[in-house]
């Protein structure tokens, strides 16, 4: 599956639109592991910690988004945008990954 | 063996200063904005001494002779070395200060468990990351392992949580059902939203391989969610928390994007070109959370093509 954040693929022949293919993850929205990211913060170990449950999000999010995509019939997809949201939460620490894109099928 | 202890010597730092003339000119500075800080910190502890200048029996000088005392010796060092010399007179008072005013002016001070106390804090403030390292792990290690005080602590705190968040709800079944059924009354899972007739890109560019016959303007549509985190918590299933906030959040991209085809619909449009989603926080209130999907595109007219397009 190609992914790609242009709008048009050089050298390919877009042959289908197929439309809007989209994927989400969510991390931290439970209380208590809030509670111990933040103390966690205090001896320096999040910003690790979370940048790795952000690349797990994030993973799951593009793996759904392929899956709707091959469900369509698509082999790539263009226009690929990635956003994360905070939804609140105890500490502030819900974050929502969405990505999303065109899936499209290319010779 | 004598031999050893020589060359120990000659390796330390300030026998090889020694040596060197233009390094032992220097010395010969830090050692002395050292004596000026000590000069000025013991006179500062005479005058709080001299003029009484305590409260409740405890004298000034205590502090402000430490601090009199760094404060001079560095003003001096970056005067004649341009460089701080550690504030060592300010050490050197402390101990100069605790010496005097709880030994010598105290000669007949028993060892109890005050004057032990009195010793650990000072030097606690002298030595603060040894004695610090000492109490909490070297002490605290031995209590533990011990008295296995803190096995007891961590087991009670666990037993505590599990008694109050793990137990099965009364309001469990309840909440399950009332949640199960909110979701099915609006919201159909197996709706595709790329066939409603309305081919919806993200692209910014327009495709060079579809025609668009008529730009019909910008078009938003929007949907508010929330999340009652107090009622989840409440009813003993917190750990399903995060997939019921996705799920609100996919319901919510999908509603929104649902009202932003009907309205494309409704315009006669049957492709959106730039779609972008925004997911904004309304902002919690007493557990609640609110947030708001914003979905937004320009309308166009496609020439239909069945061979390039889904429509």
């Amino acid at each position: 599956m190609l992914l790609s954040s242009t709008s048009t693929l050089e050298n390919k022949t877009i042959v289908k639109y197929h439309g809007l293919v989209n994927g989400e993850s969510l991390i931290g929205s439970n209380i208590y592991k809030d509670l111990f990211s933040g103390v966690r913060d205090v001896v320096e170990g999040r910003t690790s910690t979370y940048a790795e449950e952000l690349e797990s999000a994030r993973n799951e999010a593009f793996q759904t988004m392929e899956d709707k995509a091959k469900e369509l019939g698509a082999n790539g997809i263009i226009g690929l945008k990635i956003s994360y949201n905070n939804l609140g939460g105890t500490m502030g620490n819900t974050i929502l990954v969405t990505v999303y894109g065109t899936a499209v099928s290319y010779k | 063996m004598l031999n050893k202890i020589k060359q120990k010597i000659n390796d330390l730092t300030i026998t090889k200063r020694l040596k060197d003339e233009d390094d032992r000119k220097v010395l010969l500075k830090e050692i002395g904005c050292i004596d000026i800080g000590i000069i000025v910190g013991i006179v500062t502890y005479v005058i709080c001494l001299y003029t009484h200048f305590d409260i409740y029996g405890w004298n000034f000088g205590l502090v402000l002779s430490p601090l009199f005392a760094g404060y001079a010796e560095s003003l001096a060092a970056k005067r004649y070395l341009e460089e701080s010399t550690g504030a060592i007179s300010a050490f050197i008072l402390f101990l100069i200060t605790v010496v005097y005013g709880f030994i010598i002016s105290n000669p007949t001070l028993g060892f109890n468990v005050i004057t032990a106390g009195s010793i650990v804090i000072i030097l606690q403030a002298a030595f603060p990351i040894a004695v610090n390292y000492f109490l909490i792990a070297t002490v605290l290690g031995i209590i533990s392992h011990v008295t296995g005080v803190f096995n007891k602590i961590t087991r009670f705190i666990w037993n505590a949580y599990e008694k109050i968040f793990k137990r099965e709800p009364k309001t469990k079944g309840i909440y399950i059902e009332k949640r199960n059924t909110k979701k099915s009354s609006f919201y159909d899972g197996e709706l595709d939203m790329n066939k409603l007739g309305v081919l919806i890109l993200t692209m910014e560019d327009s495709p060079k391989e579809l025609n668009i016959i008529e730009y019909k303007g910008i078009y938003e549509s929007s949907h508010i969610f929330s999340v009652k985190r107090r009622k989840e918590i409440k009813s003993g299933i917190e750990d399903s928390l995060e997939n019921e906030l996705l799920i609100c959040a996919k319901i919510a991209e999908d509603k929104a994007l649902l009202k932003l085809i009907k309205q494309l619909r409704a315009d006669g449009c049957n492709g959106l070109l730039n779609l972008n989603m925004a997911i904004e926080t309304l902002g919690p209130s007493k557990g609640e959370n609110l947030s708001h999907v914003v979905m937004r595109g320009t309308g166009v007219i496609f020439e239909e093509k069945e061979d390039v397009s889904s429509l």
